[in-house]
């Protein structure tokens, strides 16, 4: 306190005393200690916040008093303070920052400066990370680097970890492996993203070849944050804010406008209507009545009794936003302590968030919700003048809680199927309404209403998760070390689901159950593994004869894993109240699964640095590698080596004249092979399964059956992975301008698929073989610019950094091929759509009539055309296919590449060229942060998917049966009429959407092209320069998080998010129903004590 | 002191290094350690019925007694040797558990299952046999480095047959008499009714096809003879007759008629294991056609032909007075559903007017996946059937095989008894003209009559009508590119009463409608009538449906085309049959 009146005193002398005297000019010049001047540099009064940047020669002139202290800041150099001098001239001497060259990068089993990288490696810093309103550290991720592909499925937070590294080196299984301070099996998804300090990513075989058979698909290393040495520093930090979706949800709520929209079509189609039988004729009329009713009117109820009891219903009720929360709340605090000793340091972090789910509208009965809770504690001790000893343990919980069925994504698919606004969901007297008759018995929302209001059903899942890792680290002798690792990393997830059966009314006073959708259950799985690591390792460090820099790194690991997944469930549960096994009936059954799953690895690695004065660099790793999933075969144990080379051009003497503007050049070349030991284990063993069977002998429940597994494949082996890199890195004025590129080839050998044919007498399917390759080519690009600017007499720091990536994958090898361009061919571009042309829809009947006359009736693109009750011939507005080949039949011909009929590619499925731009800036106390990210080109086919009927339901809308829940309020706008002949939809004829209707046919008139640029993230702070004696640091910010987008699909559908659209992780994959894209807002307070 | 620290890391490297990275799965056994009691083989057999005795479904095998929205590939023309696939997954399972039986020290044990075994593999090759005539015969599971064991050619279809009746022998031999209370595992009686079916089949197809070169006909038919009546004799079977429609319920009553049912499967609801067969029929749009109604009897026994103007008889008029089971099996005026829902078959939804009600028990079971009446696979009824023709076909048939077998159906159907003598002596020209291929001989005319009883007693369930049609040589006249399917008679615009409740229900009308009825169908656009303005309605108007049927080809399906290419890559040959190389 007495600190503080002392600077209030001093200001309040000083400032006026200052002013009195006389500012003068003071002109001068900025040079490096070589005479080399120094532009861009930022020189200011410190007193009057008032300066200059250095031109070209590097002069300057600013306004001071002798004595105020004037600053000089560029970056790449140390900042000096020099006082005014009383003359007017003032050269200043800037000494080169040498912080990039000192940098070092963590890699596998120790660091390395990376100015002498010769493999591809990326890191993205805390600083992209931080302050983004995302619910888990996967989600900031997306965009920050353009090797490292981060797949958002959907908005759900629970949702796993989807990443790949230059696409997904393998058509098997193949993930990067990611690891959390050196522990396997890392979930960033289940990590706090605040502890995180450092993610170096790994992306050639050379970098990765030190971790072997894992890394075939890449390495993500993730360093967490560590205590320094000093008095404690405590770090809280909140923000808060709401979470709506990306897409908006303007749809018809409105009964009769429903009504007169879908009879037409159903009339066309079916000659009936579709809201209208017996003693309800009066259903346009009642609504009609309703129309302006946007609540309930009493003396005009939604539900109305006929004299048999019957429900009616007229209602105008907005299924939408009573069953989805479109504004969601969420709150994350985070509190960490730092601090040590020379000797000792720790770091303890702690986090708290949670967020509302979308499926909490007004009529949820368990609302759905997300909470996690994070706690880490590190301590570093240097034990012995040699030996220093590590530890650091974190628990993480995220806990999840829903309404529905089981599967949350079915729930959510479900529901986009007939919830007509007439309905209500309950009836007067609060029973559900599931069958209505005036639904032609159909369940409403595929029988998920009654479920989803239902406060006794509710699903928890609870993610635990327990790592400990320990590091012993000795100093030997004079540059050898030695470092012995133990690693524990213990999962433990457990789901309760608490299902019953739906009970509904369709009469009043008559109750109906059903337990087709969700019986009377209770289900409890637990899925834990265990994971332990061990690593031991020396590395060698010397210098000698003048410039020769050797560093060598050997050791062992050895790793075993266990994972049991336990699911018992109990049909028939004593009481609604209860959810526990022991709550039991006579009737009741309980059934239990298990599986195990489980492997040992061990692998001896070494690699070998060498430099010559930083100008040559060579690097050679290799690892051999034992894996137990190759158990069954000749060959569990592979080698794989790798070696990079690098030279830093701008070391060479010759180029010492263009240094004053060209810091660093260096070109890289990588070449590595790794095997992928990620193949089901026991795969190569027969072994005897079993499982429940639908086939009933009795009425005691499903039997059990046994069975054997796929037969041997006896010379099986593992896949390779061979990439070659070559990369350029390059930085100008004094790194202010930095560039970095990679090219590689990545060819993935005797990737384990289907083999050599065997005849169907086989009875099983052809044994799998190592019979396919595969290619990969890309690229990534960044180039970053940073500098500080004079901004209204206020130094303004700012920099930008754009990224671009690029990968294709493409078959190069079958031993046995049927040339099938719906499997895999040589020269196949994996990803690709195939289709057929669309030229344009017909501009009148007698067109159609024409073209009907002309091509085959049994083609299977017309057939749902022809089969149609009272209309089976094309008309104007219909989607013409062409016939491509000109044979008069629309058809795929004998479904090969030399022969696809009017097939061709009209697309492709996988993301190119995605992009990033980032633009940071920092100006008197106001910070602000803007991130755009997105992907170039990629193509969606919006059709039916995992069954004949269920599809794009939200794309297609009234193309789709059953009736679609969610029709925009302009969607018949874009549908083709006489009067509106140029529109984008076809004539409306409802259920031809689905695979065997004309719209379920890929063709390239409805292919979307689902490329977009998101505005990712902006964050604005200010930081309170007050109270500093209590508080280091104040910062107050705004943030939002996916902002807004664009994307070329926002044409043809506005209700789909185009990453949601292609996703494969949610029910219905590729349809883009699921869990909406989060767009969120947010406050903050970051608080340093 | 570092000397040692240096030691003791080297160690600790050592140690690691002698890891073994032995793991066998936990969680599973190898076929090395199975197949050794009652309870690994019953498990492991329990797959063979999934595997291979088909689910409650009607929708198969369209032919000239019933349709619906989809046609079969052999009515459209559409099958071809391109997109044909034989499975044989089902026969290494089988064979796999018959070769590891010695692994089972329990000999009774062994030999029970080896009878399991046998069933489903003779169960599996007669139906390769009925479609494909040749095939390859393996008894045991070969390994795929055995190419020339792997890769050989079909064999002849009399060496498969004989293979099949000899593991049926076995299986009735060595089977249990009963085993589950609601008959769902196979038995000795399962046995016997299937050599029964797979011995007539063979028997009449050789009869009836001598044009394929096929003889021995009589030597099938005697083993169906044989066995049919080892099944009549011994079995404890007999027809289910109780309450006053024992024929319906037979087939919607969730609870399996024990006394009747041989073999069949079971749902539930509850549990998850369903079907739609009452949802198909609704939506599914079944139809049975006017030829198939034309085959009833009157009540009396007399000939629905002999009535005066037959041919125009309207819905309400022609299913008045008819055999009993017309009634339980087709939407006639009274139906009501299980508990007292009267049904108005007014709208004519099916493509023929006429829609099937067997199966379907009150309104709920027709909604998707709520049927879960059983499925029957065999019932005493067919043995009978079976019995019965292969002796009239072997023209060894008495009255008192009449009276063992056609008669006790009929006797149920609450219909007359037939007369041997009285069939024979005057054989139906209605049936004559159904069958134009039968055999002439003294016994023309009682075969019609057990094939008209057949027809009506079998309807929708198995085997299906077509393969009747097929081993009769009776598919080229009875499919519709001969003979369009015709459903009920409309005389023209008008109204009437479809539940003879006096009261009319259904408006039909040529432009506009008249009356206010609940139902008002429009000539030409909700049904096209044979003659325009009246006539039959017609299933599938304006186009002719099926190819041109050939008889030296098209009752044996074409073998996989891309199964002979792949034997001739390993330069082996996959014989093709007749006919269908090109197509």
């Amino acid at each position: 306190m007495k600190k503080l009146l002392y600077i209030l005193a001093v200001l309040l002398v000083s400032i006026p005393a200052l002013a009195q005297r006389n500012a003068h000019p003071i002109k001068g010049k900025v040079t490096e200690a070589s005479g080399t001047p120094v532009v861009g540099a930022y020189v200011y009064n410190t007193v009057t916040s008032k300066g200059d940047v250095t031109s070209l020669d590097g002069s300057f002139e600013i306004q001071a008093v002798t004595g105020q202290i004037v600053k000089v800041t560029c970056m790449g150099y140390k900042e000096v303070e020099i006082a005014a001098p009383a003359s007017s001239i003032l050269d200043v001497t800037l000494e080169e920052d040498n912080e990039m060259l000192e940098e070092t990068v963590v890699v596998g089993y120790g660091t390395q400066k990376k100015i002498n990288l010769t493999g591809a490696v990326s890191v993205v810093t805390d600083e992209a990370l931080k302050d983004r309103p995302t619910s888990n550290g996967l989600r900031a991720l997306q965009g920050v680097d353009p090797s490292l592909n981060v797949i958002i499925g959907s908005g759900n937070p629970t949702e796993g970890q989807n990443i790949n590294i230059r696409g997904v080196p393998s058509v098997n299984s193949s993930t990067p492996l990611v690891l959390i301070d050196g522990i396997p099996e890392g979930q960033l998804h289940q990590l706090n993203s605040n502890d995180i300090e450092s993610i170096s990513i790994l992306k050639d075989a050379s970098a990765a070849a030190i971790y072997g058979a894992k890394a075939s698909a890449g390495v993500i290393l993730i360093t967490t944050k560590s205590g320094k040495a000093g008095k404690a520093k405590i770090n809280y930090s909140f923000n808060g804010g709401v979470t709506q979706p990306t897409t908006p949800s303007d749809f018809i709520t409105n009964g009769y406008d429903y009504v007169t929209l879908i009879n037409p079509l159903y009339k066309a189609r079916y000659n009936y209507d579709f809201f209208q039988t017996g003693v309800y004729d009066t259903v346009v009329e009642q609504t009609l009545l309703r129309k302006d009713d946007v609540k309930e009117n009493p003396e005009r109820p939604w539900v109305t009794i006929d004299d048999d009891g019957n429900y009616h219903y007229y209602g105008n009720f907005d299924w939408y936003h009573n069953i989805f929360n479109t504004n969601r709340r969420h709150q994350e605090h985070n509190l960490s302590i730092s601090g040590g000793s020379d000797k000792v340091k720790y770091y303890i972090s702690g986090r708290y968030y949670d967020q509302e789910g979308t499926l909490s509208g007004p009529i949820i009965g368990t609302k759905e919700n997300y909470s996690s809770y994070a706690f880490r504690a590190k301590v570093d001790a240097q034990i012995l003048k040699w030996a220093r000893w590590t530890v650091n343990g974190a628990v993480n919980s995220n806990n999840q809680i829903y309404p529905g069925v089981t599967n949350e994504a079915l729930t959510i698919a479900g529901l986009d199927q007939n919830l007509v606004p007439i309905f209500t969901p309950t009836n007067p007297d609060g029973s559900y309404v599931l069958l209505p008759k005036d639904l032609r018995n159909v369940f409403l929302g595929t029988g998920r209403v009654a479920e989803i209001q239902n406060p006794d059903t509710f699903h928890k899942i609870s993610a635990n998760r327990i790592t400990l890792a320990n590091n012993l680290h000795l100093d030997l002798l004079k540059g050898l070390t030695f470092d012995a690792d133990y690693n524990l990393n213990f999962y433990h997830r457990i789901y309760k689901d608490r299902n019953l059966e739906d009970t509904y009314s369709n009469i009043i006073g008559t109750f109906a159950t059903t337990n087709r959708y969700s019986k009377d259950s209770y289900r409890e799985r637990t899925y834990d593994y265990l994971l332990h690591s061990a690593d031991a390792y020396f590395t060698y460090d010397t210098t000698f004869g003048g410039g020769n820099n050797l560093k060598v790194t050997a050791g062992a690991n050895y790793e075993t894993y266990r994972l049991v997944d336990n699911t018992v469930t109990l049909t028939g549960v004593g009481s609604k109240d209860l959810a526990t096994f022991n709550s039991v009936t006579d009737d009741s059954i309980f059934e239990v699964t298990q599986d195990i799953s489980a492997y040992k690895t061990l692998g001896f690695f070494g690699r070998l640095n060498y430099d010559f004065k930083g100008r040559y660099l060579l690097e050679l790793s290799g690892r051999y590698d034992g894996s137990s999933r190759f158990q069954g075969t000749g060959n569990i144990w592979g080698f794989f080596p790798s070696a990079s080379i690098g030279w830093r051009f701008t070391e060479e003497p010759f180029m010492e004249p263009l240094r004053s503007w060209w810091s660093n050049g260096k070109i890289r070349f990588s070449a590595g092979s790794l095997g992928n030991q990620q193949v089901t284990p026991y795969q190569f063993m027969e072994t005897i399964d079993s499982g429940t069977i639908s086939y009933l002998f009795d009425n005691s429940g499903k039997p059990q059956s046994t069975s054997v597994s796929a037969p041997n494949s006896s010379d099986l082996t593992w896949e390779t992975v061979t990439t070659y890199n070559a990369g350029l890195d390059l930085a100008f004025f004094n790194n202010r301008l930095t560039f970095t590129g990679d090219a590689f080839i990545r060819d993935t050998k005797g990737m384990i698929t289907s083999g050599q044919p065997v005849p169907t007498v086989y009875g099983a399917s052809a044994p799998k073989a190592n019979s396919t390759d595969l290619r990969t080519t890309g690229y990534e690009l960044m180039l970053s610019w940073k500098n500080t600017r004079n901004v209204l007499g206020s130094p303004l720091y700012y920099n930008i950094t754009a990224t671009l990536g690029d990968y294709t994958r493409k078959i190069t090898y079958l031993s046995y091929e049927n040339r099938l361009y719906s499997g895999n061919y040589v020269g196949k571009t994996l990803g690709e759509i195939w289709g057929y042309h669309v030229p344009g829809l017909f501009r009148s009947d007698e067109e159609a009539a024409l073209y009907q006359e002309a091509v085959h009736n049994a083609s299977n693109v017309y057939q749902r055309v022809y089969n149609m009750l009272t209309d089976g011939y094309l008309r104007a507005g219909d989607v013409k296919f062409d016939d491509a080949n000109g044979d008069g039949y629309i058809n795929n011909g004998s479904g090969t590449v030399e022969n696809p009929g009017d097939m061709s590619i009209i697309g492709n499925t996988t993301p190119r060229y995605t992009y990033g731009l980032r633009l940071e800036g920092n100006w008197k106390g106001f910070d602000l942060s803007v991130f755009f990210q997105g992907v170039g080109k990629r193509d969606w086919y919006p059709t039916a998917n995992v069954d004949a009927i269920y599809g794009a339901n939200l794309f297609w809308q009234l193309y789709t049966y059953p009736i679609p829940s969610f029709v925009e309020k302009d969607y018949a706008d874009r549908c083709w009429t006489e009067a509106n002949p140029d529109a984008y939809f076809p004539r409306v004829r409802v259920i031809t959407c689905y695979n065997g209707g004309p719209l379920g046919q890929n063709n390239d008139r409805y292919l979307q092209n689902a490329a977009y640029l998101r505005f990712k993230n902006l964050t604005v702070g200010y930081t309170i320069p007050a109270l500093k004696s209590v508080f280091s640091k104040i910062r107050v910010y705004a943030s939002g998080e996916n902002i807004w987008y664009w994307s070329p699909m926002k044409r043809n559908t506005r209700v789909i998010d185009p990453e949601l659209a292609v996703s494969t992780t949610t029910y219905k994959s590729g349809t883009g129903s699921g869990y909406q894209m989060p767009r969120t807002f947010c406050l903050g307070i970051d608080v340093t004590f | 002191m570092k000397k040692k620290n240096i030691i003791l890391t080297a160690l600790a490297v050592i140690a690691l290094s002698s890891c073994d990275l032995t793991l066998y799965p936990e969680h599973e056994t190898t076929p090395e350690q199975y197949f050794r009691n009652e309870s690994d083989l019953l498990l492991w057999s329990n797959n063979f019925y999934t595997d291979n005795l088909s689910g409650a479904d009607i929708g198969q095998n369209d032919a000239d007694d019933k349709i619906d929205n989809g046609l079969s590939a052999y009515i459209t023309g559409s099958r071809n040797a391109s997109t044909q696939s034989w499975g044989f997954t089902s026969l290494r399972n089988i064979n796999y558990m018959l070769d590891h039986l010695d692994q089972c020290e329990d000999l009774q044990v062994r030999k029970k299952y080896e009878a399991v075994g046998r069933f489903f593999r003779a169960w599996f090759y007669f139906l390769r046999v009925r479609t494909y005539g040749d095939v390859p015969w393996f008894d045991h599971v070969v390994g795929s480095a055995d190419k020339d064991e792997l890769y050989k050619d079909r064999d002849d279809r009399g060496y498969v047959m004989d293979k099949v009746l000899e593991d049926i022998r076995f299986a009735a031999d060595n089977l249990p008499s009963s085993w589950e209370r609601n008959n769902t595992r196979v038995t000795k009686w399962a046995a016997l009714a299937l050599g029964t079916r797979a011995a007539l089949y063979e028997g009449t197809f050789r009869k009836y096809h001598e044009d394929l070169g096929l003889t021995d006909a009589d030597k099938y038919l005697r083993i169906a003879a044989e066995m049919g009546k080892e099944f009549i004799d011994e079995s404890p079977f007999s027809l289910y007759n109780e309450g006053t429609q024992p024929y319906r319920d037979l087939f919607w009553q969730k609870e399996p008629k024990t006394q009747e049912v041989i073999l069949c499967r079971v749902y539930s609801v509850d549990l998850g294991v369903s079907h739609s067969v009452p949802y198909n029929i609704m939506f599914g749009r079944t139809s049975m056609t006017k030829r198939f109604m034309n085959h009833y009897l009157m009540a009396d026994g007399t000939r629905f032909q002999d009535k005066q103007g037959w041919e125009t008889m309207t819905y309400t008029e022609e299913t008045k007075g008819r055999d009993p089971r017309m009634a339980q099996t087709v939407l006639c005026p009274g139906y009501t559903y299980n508990g007292s829902t009267a049904v108005v078959p007014s709208k004519l939804s099916s493509h023929t007017g006429y829609e099937p009600i067997k199966f379907v028990g009150d309104a709920a079971s027709q909604l998707v996946g709520n049927g879960e009446h059983p499925w029957i696979i065999f019932r005493a009824a067919e043995v009978y059937l079976n019995y019965a023709e292969a002796v009239a076909e072997l023209g060894t048939i008495t009255q008192t095989d009449l009276d063992l077998t056609i008669n006790k159906i009929r006797s149920r159907a609450k219909m007359p008894m037939l007369s041997l003598e009285k069939a024979d002596a005057n054989p139906d020209p209605f049936l004559l003209s159904c069958y134009p291929n039968v055999t002439r001989s003294a016994h023309t005319g009682v075969i019609l009559e057990i094939r008209r009883e057949r027809t009506v007693e079998l309807v929708l369930e198995e085997p299906t009508r077509a393969w009747d049609l097929f081993r009769w040589k009776e598919a080229k006249q009875a499919l519709n590119h001969f003979n369009p399917w015709y459903g009920c008679y409309i005389p023209g615009a008008g109204t009437y009463d479809m539940d003879n409740d006096g009261k009319d229900d259904l408006e039909v009308y040529a432009s506009t409608p008249a009356s206010n009825l609940p139902t008002r169908l429009q000539i030409g656009k909700d049904f096209v009538l044979s003659e325009g303005d009246h006539g039959y309605i017609v299933g599938y108007p304006g186009t002719d449906r099926g190819g041109d049927w050939n008889d030296a080809i098209d009752y044996l399906w074409p073998v996989p085309k891309a199964q002979i290419e792949i034997y001739a890559d390993q330069g082996y040959k996959l014989s093709q049959n007749n006919g269908w190389d090109n197509r």
